[in-house]
């Protein structure tokens, strides 16, 4: 499966003594890996020798629906605890309600409506392969899904999964021995809006994961409709033909009962047509913040009170709108540190004609848009992105991009030979770390050369090399495993953390590796942005090149800041809440 | 150059330009070696995909790329097609248009500017930066230079071309508005300020402008500034600006819808606001030149403005479509009776009789001009005929009876506008007027009262005071008569 080519120039690989000196350290847990060499293009395609055989189905049949092309998400997580990410895959299928209609494009002959979730069994068989497990998990909803958020709502040490859907969304708890139970109904989060991304996070500092889930607009099959393309083709409508609405926070009062906080929170006092969502401290007060990404709306920076409180600030803060004062339409959302001064940063996507956004933050939680200056905006102008996050690609120390592509109107150039229009290649940008970005798509292989209407992307270590891989859901299309080739060859550290005071799976805590030349690199634990989607909590901290890692530091979402020393050459780490050095 | 601007269409220059083609080709023949269109002319015209695409544009499409493929071939035309299909939308076929356009040109190149915008719009700024170099098209060529090399990360060359830009035109909104936003993504946040201001200086209500000087002023501290800022960006916001040379207003312009117009033109005309009214209707055939029924509305208002060589243009555009349309044939008749040009007239008329046999309109209306002219029997007779294809015709019933009663000849006036009485038409009771009249004409005053006292009693009945105080005025005087006062 690996391949033995040279990394192109734009792509420099090292092999450096990191890997040969490499002395695991006391605390690191041995798990199995695929050790590979460089490729000469960045990412892998191993969907078809993995058995991860999952076709979205959006279920058009002519009524362009406006829900048909908003996608479906993929989540990874390590479901039955055996130290290697599986995945869950969100399906849509028929609209419900849906006038009888020829499918635009039939059910793919081998494909199966509902959720699925596959198992990774990379732990035991040391070889990254898929199995469908659906079945006995009992995860295979079959409403019209949206989105996955993943977090250990009950401290119990497993990852538990909520779904959006287009619909009553569902809540299945871990039950630890690789079953789920549907807890939709006792969490008291039925809601049957069209929510889409979801995100846990632990607001009110409890010790446990409350949920934030973003709602898109008011619609139904009843009101959908009629629009067209400028030249007067019918084709799907905009958001701007539907009125927003309020997204929801549950607080987590424990024993899986939720409680719907959204007023008194603060959260009804905006709406949007929420599609992404990431939660950080994005003003550093400690607090964990929440930020959603707008579809034709001004996005919203809720920024905690500290007391349960939020308050929007959106506009206040510079990261509503973009630099000419334009409401975006914004879908998939990541936050990260990508300038390395210690605060997140924030990139989106956007609709084909503008350019995806790159916020940069000041550290108090005001951002200014600096897409052009970094060479991010012209590459992006003639797609429509969605799924995207910042990961760092060659293990370098530096957060890259990548981005799913798929439009949602008509392409014009595609209108006349395909059943489905709107394909478009995917991208993959890299931070020079001097301050700008390359678009490294042209050369980057047959894994960009594909044109297809991407949508989810969750981000991890799927085979557990330690690097960032990529799992991605297209319209109409094979969900794709890309398996990150850049840095196989590269030194990092993946980091495993457990709270106690904060949650068990640690989501929200920001976590500093400290360079001996006094730099710390800031990356956080949480498995939230991207677009409908969820990724690995571990945290990956890429190595390559860089001076000798003297400590990791941890601000735990309870408030405690803990430093943890580091062993030369260890690449895997869990850390536990109150068992470091107390930092202040 | 001459842009080509929203009332266009296009550059005026197609009799000049057709020249300098004859030339060129003699040019050509006699030095018996292509010429630096010749290449070009016998380029294929780029098609555009039209199925699936809406009737408006369809059409404007197809009109554009018929003219575009005469003989011989024209870069004004193509250029025009080329636009079409941008404003459409329709850029894959828009491009090599516009390259033909280009390429037909033999002198200054007046769609550089416009395949520019689409090169850039199409994520090709370094093609989109040459086509702006070879625009000739001012300040707003050079802005869109910085623009294409924004898009090509090149911001210090963009920087360098607007402040030269700036230089000749410092009050140039558009280019301050680019500088400040580079210096602020480059964290110079004075002087982004600077240039935020002075763009608000040069134009109110700039949403960007708010919106970067609020960005400006709370990167730099001054919070309760940025707010206020901010309070005025909400105030303008979605409100778009571009300068009046922008060339992106033009391509906007063209895909505007013409049911825009033509319900301006309504409005307006419910107003009574003709100039206006006419003025929306010629937006609205620039959109759409084949619509018969803005051509039509157009020749009855050009005619009502005093725009008579309009209304002939405009009768003749309709005419060429489609020589059958009765209502142009009309209108152009009523036009011309209104500025007693009589022998036009009566063709008009003559010709949408001919159309539509049913219609009493054109005699109505030709009747009228005669008889304004003297011709009281021939009015007759052509109120007559009128009545023929309507007998129900209130008007010509009535037109013809008062002619009659013109003519002396009252028992036969009589006859006709006695059965006026009783129709449930608002002109009615001035109408019965006349028949009172004629009455007393022909000495049955008691006819001519009971008459008035009819139509006294209809005016009354529809409130139309000032018919009631005429009618009353009739009754007094013939009261008087009466009495042999």
């Amino acid at each position: 499966m690996r391949s033995s080519r040279r990394g192109p120039a734009s792509l420099v690989l090292f092999l450096t003594g990191t890997v040969a000196g490499c002395d695991p350290g006391g605390q690191e847990t041995a798990l199995p890996t695929q050790e590979g060499s460089p490729s000469s293009f960045p990412f892998e395609d191993v969907t078809a020798s993995v058995g991860l055989d999952f076709h979205q189905y959006p279920g058009a049949t002519g009524q362009y629906y406006f829900v048909e092309p908003v996608g479906s998400g993929v989540a990874l997580l390590d479901f039955d605890s055996d130290g290697d990410m599986d995945v869950y895959l969100v399906q849509a299928g028929t609209v419900p309600g849906a006038a009888e209609g020829v499918p635009v494009i039939p059910l793919a002959g081998d494909s199966t409506l509902g959720n699925r979730l596959y198992e990774n069994r990379l732990v035991p068989d040391g070889d990254l392969s898929f199995v469908d497990t659906t079945d006995r998990a009992g995860v295979g909803d079959d409403g019209y899904g949206m989105g996955v958020a993943v977090g250990d709502v009950d401290n119990d040490g497993d990852p538990d999964l909520f779904v959006t859907n287009f619909g009553a969304d569902v809540f299945y708890r871990n039950d630890g021995d690789g079953r789920f139970t549907d807890v939709t109904s006792l969490a008291g989060t039925l809601d049957d809006r069209w929510n889409t991304s979801a995100a846990f996070l632990d607001y009110d500092r409890d010790g446990d994961l409350d949920l934030f889930v973003a709602t898109y607009v008011h619609f139904n099959r009843s009101t959908n409709k009629t629009c067209f393309t400028a030249d007067g083709r019918r084709d799907y409508c905009s958001p701007g033909s539907f009125k927003p609405t309020v997204d929801r926070l549950y607080r987590n009062d424990g024993g899986w009962r939720f409680t719907d906080v959204t007023v008194t929170a603060g959260l009804a006092a905006a709406e949007g047509n929420g599609l992404g969502v990431t939660v950080d401290d994005f003003n550093g007060d400690g607090w964990t913040d929440i930020y959603v990404a707008n579809d034709q709306g001004p996005n919203h920076l809720w920024l905690s009170d500290g007391d349960g409180g939020f308050r929007e600030t959106g506009v206040m803060s510079g990261s509503a709108y973009n630099a000419t004062g334009q409401v975006e339409a914004s879908m998939g959302v990541s936050s990260g540190d990508f300038d390395g001064d210690g605060d997140p940063d924030l990139f989106m996507t956007h609709l084909k004609g503008q350019t995806n956004t790159l916020y940069r933050n000041d550290g108090t939680g005001h951002f200014m848009d600096v897409t052009g200056m970094l060479a991010l905006g012209s590459a992006s102008r003639p797609h429509t992105g969605f799924g995207t996050a910042w990961f760092d690609l060659e293990n370098d120390g530096d957060l890259d991009l990548f981005v799913a592509n798929g439009a949602v109107t008509l392409m014009r150039e595609q209108a006349g030979g395909s059943a489905y229009p709107y394909a478009q290649p995917n991208q993959l940008f890299r931070n020079d770390g001097g301050g700008r970005f390359e678009d490294l798509s042209g050369a980057a292989g047959p894994v960009f050369e594909i044109a297809e209407v991407s949508r989810g992307a969750a981000f991890g270590d799927l085979d557990n090399d330690g690097d960032a891989d990529i799992v991605m859901t297209n319209n109409y299309g094979p969900t794709r495993v890309l398996l990150n080739r850049a840095a196989d060859a590269a030194a990092s550290l993946s980091v495993t953390l457990s709270g106690s005071a904060s949650p068990r799976d640690a989501a929200g805590a920001q976590v500093g590796l400290r360079l001996a030349d006094g730099r710390v690199i800031w990356r956080r634990c949480g498995t939230d942005g991207s677009y409908l989607s969820a990724g690995d909590p571990r945290v990956l901290f890429g190595l390559e090149g860089l001076p000798t890692t003297v400590a990791l530091e941890v601000r735990w979402p309870s408030g405690r800041a803990e430093s943890f020393p580091l062993q030369v050459g260890q690449r895997q780490l869990t850390v536990a809440e109150g068992e470091g050095e107390p930092q202040h | 150059m001459t842009v080509p601007d929203a009332a266009g269409p296009y550059p005026s220059m197609s009799l000049f330009r057709g020249l300098v083609w004859v030339i060129a080709v003699t040019l050509t023949l006699t030095a018996c070696e292509p010429g630096p269109g010749e290449d070009a002319r016998s380029r294929e015209l780029p098609v555009a995909e039209l199925e699936g695409l809406g009737d408006t544009a369809a059409s404007r499409i197809r009109l554009a790329m018929k003219a575009a493929s005469n003989e011989p071939r024209q870069a004004q035309a193509v250029g025009e097609y080329a636009l079409i299909l941008h404003a459409y939308q329709q850029l894959d076929a828009a491009d090599p248009a516009y390259e033909l356009a280009r390429a037909l040109e033999e002198g200054p190149d007046p769609w550089a500017l416009y395949h520019g915008v689409l090169l850039l719009d199409t994520d090709r700024p370094q093609e989109a930066l040459q086509a702006f170099e070879a625009a000739q098209d001012g300040h707003v060529a050079t802005v869109y230079q910085a623009r294409a090399l924004l898009a090509d990360d090149r911001p210090s060359e963009a920087e360098a071309l607007l402040l030269q830009v700036l230089e000749e035109a410092p009050d140039r909104v558009d280019a301050l508005l680019e500088l400040a936003a580079i210096r602020q993504q480059s964290g110079d946040f004075a002087a982004a300020e600077t240039y935020y201001r002075k763009a608000l200086d040069g134009q109110q209500g700039l949403a960007e402008a708010h919106y970067g000087l609020a960005q400006a002023l709370r990167a730099t501290g001054q919070e309760a500034a940025a707010l206020a800022e901010l309070e005025r960006f909400e105030s303008y916001r979605g409100r778009e600006w571009r300068s009046q040379d922008d060339p992106r207003r033009a391509i906007a312009e063209l895909a505007v819808s013409e049911r825009r117009y033509v319900d301006e033109a309504k409005a307006k005309l419910a107003q009574a606001d003709f100039d206006s009214a006419v003025a929306s209707l010629e937006q609205a055939r620039r959109i759409n030149p084949e619509n018969l029924s803005t051509l039509t509305n157009l020749i009855a208002l050009y005619g009502r403005v005093g725009r008579i060589e309009d209304c002939v243009d405009a009768y003749r555009a309709a005419v060429a479509i489609d020589p059958n349309y009765y209502q142009a044939h009309f209108n152009l008749g009523v036009v011309m009776a209104s500025i007693d040009r009589e022998q036009e007239a009566e063709s008009a008329f003559r010709r949408a009789a001919a159309i539509d046999t049913t219609r009493p309109e054109p005699y109505i209306e030709y009747g009228g001009l005669l008889s304004r002219h003297g011709e009281g029997r021939l009015a007759a007779e052509e109120f007559r005929r009128a009545l023929d294809r309507d007998p129900d015709n209130v008007r010509a019933r009535f037109l013809l009876g008062r002619q009659l009663a013109i003519l002396g000849d009252n028992q036969q006036a009589i006859a006709y506008l006695k059965q006026l009485v009783g129709r449930d038409d608002p002109a009615v009771p001035s109408m019965l007027r006349v028949l009172a009249g004629t009455y007393g004409q022909a000495g049955d005053v008691e006819s001519a009262r009971r008459t008035l006292e009819t139509a006294l009693a209809d005016a009354s009945r529809r409130n139309q005071d000032s018919v009631v105080v005429q009618i009353e005025g009739d009754l007094r005087r013939l009261a008087v008569l009466e009495t042999g006062g």
